[in-house]
């Protein structure tokens, strides 16, 4: 007992020292990354750290996504693998957001087959939004106003009640457009 | 008696009860949650893959989850058809299998979807919604962290120094051989048995002479490893104070180390 004193004090602030060491990296790695936010915010880019925090890699998504280049803000997505669900809901819906928006300036300019392309490119990522967060509601607004520009069509052969795990599978890719009627 | 046995058998399929999601009020991407409890065992390989379902509905997940006697299966789906009136959608079953054998079905359910918007709002870029903001990451918690480390990490040296006596309370009165020991290395030799002897003295609460080193050793059972040295420190201090001759001569700064570590537990 007598000699467990010494030795357990030892570990005690070997312990304690290492925590000071590892809180003051995490310390500083917020500090960094905070740094990157504002900066990003402001207008300016900057390149994140290797371990950033997943906010970090939203805010330059968001900063991509705002000056209509989603595929680099798509290219972050490992990134905020480990991110809560909002967050990512929130990745998902910014670049959904960028979609619509070039798509909208190709309706304007009246290329259509580019808007729909965009416009579905919107939708994937609305779905992906309520898929991380169901309660997005932001997101359900974007995605009924996206599905009431390109509609959802069912596919050909496929009356609704059917399984696609039950179907045989469809060896050819689909032709594009023929509306049958139904939503 | 056979064709009672063969009237039972497809029995477990009935035995299941059903909570459905309640038929009215979904939106888009609104998540369905419908929870089957099923007397036995389901086979989960026979369980329906998570997966779009349609093009307006997704199974999100299916949980089992054992109980007594049976299983709950919780299964997820999400609507994703958007409506321009509100329409009831039908969800398909879905055949399961026990781990006997019995096939098995998952009831449909219905539900009706609603539009989220009015039917003649404009679909225009202004009718977006807007872009999410920017989330600045709260420091508080790391600062929160480095702050408890560091004060863990002040009281440890604390009570590490002054359980060894070191520098704040190197004067520390129950350390008196780690002082001496400090002490002696630069003191002649009759000044240093001197300075050890009052060591003595302090721990052992009185003065200490050379008949009671057993007394001493009874009380502080640690320094019994030492007691053949302390027994000849007593006796060449009795030659040299009390005239007796000079004895042989002593390492008095190693001895004084020894007592000291065994004082701070470092022996």
């Amino acid at each position: 007992m007598r000699r467990l004193v010494f030795p357990a004090l030892l570990a005690w602030v070997a312990l304690a020292a290492g925590a000071v060491l590892w809180s003051g990296w995490q310390l500083w790695g917020v500090a960094t990354d905070n740094r990157a936010i504002r900066s990003l915010a402001g207008g300016s880019d900057v390149a994140l750290r290797e371990a950033a925090d997943p906010r970090a890699a939203h805010a330059r998504a968001l900063f991509l996504a705002l000056r209509d280049r989603p595929q680099e803000a798509e290219a972050l997505l490992p990134a905020l693998a480990a991110a809560p669900p909002g967050l990512r809901s929130e990745y998902h819906y910014a670049i959904g957001n960028a979609r619509m928006r070039m798509g909208f300036e190709r309706i304007e300019r009246n290329r259509i087959d580019e808007a729909t392309a965009l416009v579905n490119l919107a939708k994937a990522s609305y779905r992906e939004t309520l898929r991380a967060r169901p309660g997005n509601f932001d997101a359900k607004v974007n995605l009924d106003l996206a599905m009431r520009l390109v509609r959802d069509m069912p596919r050909e052969g496929q009356d609704g009640d059917e399984d696609p795990e039950t179907r045989p599978r469809r060896l050819w890719t689909d032709l594009p457009g023929l509306p049958r009627g139904a939503p | 008696m056979k064709w009672l046995a063969l009237v039972l058998l497809p029995f477990p399929a009935l035995a299941q009860q059903v909570e459905n999601p309640r038929p009215y009020g979904w939106w888009l991407g609104d998540e369905l949650v419908q929870r089957i409890r099923i007397k036995g065992q389901v086979d989960p390989s026979s369980l329906p893959r998570p997966r779009a379902v349609d093009y307006w509905l997704d199974l999100r997940d299916v949980a089992r989850r054992d109980l007594p006697g049976g299983t709950e299966l919780t299964l997820r789906w999400q609507n994703f058809y958007s409506a321009l009136e509100p329409r009831e959608r039908q969800v398909p079953a879905s055949a399961i299998r026990l781990v006997d054998g019995t096939a098995l079905e998952l009831p449909g359910f219905r539900y009706v979807t609603s539009p989220i918007r009015p039917i003649l709002a404009p679909s225009t870029s202004d009718q977006l919604q807007p872009d999410p903001p920017f989330h600045l990451i709260d420091p508080m918690p790391a600062g929160l962290r480095l702050l408890v480390s560091a004060v863990a990490l002040v009281a440890g040296a604390l009570a590490l120094a002054w359980q060894q006596g070191w520098f704040p309370f190197h004067r520390r009165p129950a350390r008196p051989f780690t002082r001496t020991a400090r002490a002696v290395a630069r003191l002649p030799e009759p000044q240093a048995r001197r300075a050890l002897h009052r060591a003595f003295d302090q721990s052992f609460g009185r003065v200490l002479i050379g008949a009671e080193l057993d007394r001493f050793l009874a009380n502080a059972p640690q320094f019994a490893p030492l007691a053949e040295r302390l027994r000849g420190f007593f006796a060449a201090s009795d030659a040299a104070f009390f005239g007796l001759g000079s004895g042989p001569a002593q390492d008095i700064p190693q001895l004084a180390r020894d007592l000291a570590a065994i004082e701070r537990g470092r022996r």
